[in-house]
């Protein structure tokens, strides 16, 4: 991928997280004073109640996986330039790209399919507490 | 024989603290770098947390989340929201220098000379004072509210 491709997308998902992260934490960190987001307001955001909540939406697993997807990219590709900075990236630039872009896929791999599971276990936690 | 490239001027990583004039874009920029390794680092961490939910259950979730909702790392949890709230006040900021909404028009080098910080200098000091005020409000919601 050229260099200006992946400036181009760093851009991008740099503006896709200001929404994605924003609505993140605003549901999450800002509960008291915003308050939106959560099934139980009375419960903290974090409460296994609001967690299970969300995560049984199918909507909100595929929220978590792309906005997994642009905060890895956007994470990974910003390390990249800030370690290809450094005399030790500058003279080793194949080996940088390749150490990010494998830990980029594995954790997005990862993450996914946590986000994947755990819609069945909210579905089944929700039908044990739904009687 | 082929002469390897360098740059007796390059200062590397070292630039972030010693390279070029110091105004306060300059500062934005160091910060704008600080606040992105910190997140990315917690980033990392946060990722094989909010894991556990899915592969450890109710009751690792339930006992992790109350050992990290303890005071230092209600600390933490305000860091890490300033530094989003500065990360991404200021990447909306650098976005618009890059697509060049905040530098004005070329224009001709009549005296009294003007530059293109005359246009960024009120774009810097709103995103920094907007993500003072989110970071006011994240404060209060963190320590306070609960």
């Amino acid at each position: 991928m050229r260099q200006s491709t992946g400036w181009t997308l760093h851009l991008i998902t740099g503006l896709a997280l200001l929404i994605l992260l924003g609505t993140h934490m605003i549901i999450m960190h800002l509960d008291d004073v915003i308050g939106v987001g959560n099934i139980n307001p009375d419960k903290k955001p974090v409460d296994w109640e609001n967690v299970t909540a969300r995560g049984k939406q199918i909507t909100m697993m595929f929220f978590y996986i792309i906005f997994l997807g642009c905060a890895l990219y956007h994470a990974c590709f910003g390390s990249r330039t800030i370690l290809l900075e450094t005399d030790f990236g500058a003279n080793n630039k194949q080996l940088i790209t390749a150490i990010v872009v494998i830990l980029g896929f594995g954790l997005f791999i990862f993450g996914t399919a946590a986000a994947i599971k755990f819609v069945d276990i909210s579905q089944a936690g929700m039908m044990v507490m739904g009687g | 024989m082929p002469q390897k490239k360098t740059d007796d001027r390059r200062l590397g990583i070292k630039g972030w603290a010693l390279g070029g004039r110091w105004g306060f874009e300059r500062y934005m920029y160091t910060v704008h770098r600080i606040t992105g390794i910190g997140l990315v680092v917690y980033f990392l961490l946060h990722i094989l947390v909010t894991s556990t939910r899915a592969f450890g259950g109710q009751h690792v979730w339930e006992s992790l989340m109350g050992t990290l909702s303890s005071g230092v790392f209600k600390i933490g949890e305000f860091l890490v929201f300033a530094g989003f709230a500065i990360h991404g006040l200021n990447g909306i900021r650098l976005i618009l220098i890059e697509l060049g909404f905040a530098t004005g028009k070329a224009i001709e080098p009549e005296y009294p000379y003007q530059t293109s910080v005359d246009k960024q200098r009120p774009i810097a000091i709103v995103a920094a004072a907007a993500a003072a005020v989110i970071i006011l409000f994240g404060g209060y919601n963190i320590f306070l509210a609960h």
